[in-house]
């Protein structure tokens, strides 16, 4: 990973056409900005992994597991 | 009298559920943006969790869900103002939480996702799915804890 320490207002440039600026720095938060072409896709991280997991979670359950899971509820009762 | 609608579900073949009870997301879920309705099926009886979270409009998708307080009863969440409006909470006690869970083969290696949780107004029967601020895991272990 490339790594660069950057100052409030400094920037980096990525590929001479995606901008990211810092524009502020508060203790654990760091506010960037960011200045692309619209047809590059920017996203935070988290959003990314909220959609893994829902991809993930939608696939087919197993019908033993199932079974399982209304049945594990049944002994706990 | 209460308007029943018919549902095709994913687990469970065709299922009768009360029209007042579909619950309205006007953004979707993560990753399944266009999906607008859904039905909360409680094959253990009202109340007890596991339930289904059923797409009135597409048959394969369901997703089991928890009470993220039953995993976890220190759970919390923090919703912005603009999460606020579009839910339209008007007191914290309309609020339900729900976590989706990720169910394999041996289900005792389930796990949920507690980052980002299904937030419903029960009162409106209209959620949002939220990513929270908190430092909480998208995948944890809820039956198998102990380290393998």
């Amino acid at each position: 990973m490339l790594v660069v320490t950057r100052k409030t207002e400094e920037s980096i440039i990525i590929d001479d056409n995606i901008e990211i600026v810092v524009l502020e720095v508060n203790k654990d938060r760091v506010k960037l900005g960011v200045t692309a072409p619209k047809d590059v896709k920017i996203i935070r991280n988290e959003l990314r992994n909220a959609q893994d997991a829902n991809l993930d979670s939608s696939q087919a359950v197993p019908k033993a597991a199932i079974d399982a899971l209304l049945n594990f509820k049944k002994e706990q009762q | 009298m209460v308007a029943m609608i018919s549902i095709e579900t994913r687990d469970f073949g065709i299922k009768e559920i009360e029209e007042s009870t579909v619950i309205d997301f006007p953004n979707g879920v993560y990753a399944f943006e266009d999906e607008k309705k859904f039905a909360l099926l409680e094959p253990l009886g009202s109340g007890i969790y596991p339930m289904w979270l059923q797409s009135l409009e597409t048959r394969s998708l369901c997703f089991i869900v928890f009470d993220p307080l039953l995993i976890d009863e220190g759970f919390t969440i923090a919703l912005t103002e603009s999460e606020r409006r579009l839910l339209e909470i008007k007191d914290d006690s309309e609020i339900q939480c729900l976590v989706i869970a990720k169910v394999p083969e041996d289900y005792r290696q389930t796990t949920v996702n507690m980052k980002s949780p299904i937030v419903v107004n029960k009162t409106l029967g209209k959620a949002i799915q939220v990513i929270l601020p908190h430092d909480y895991p998208f995948r944890m272990p809820i039956y198998a804890r102990e380290v393998v």
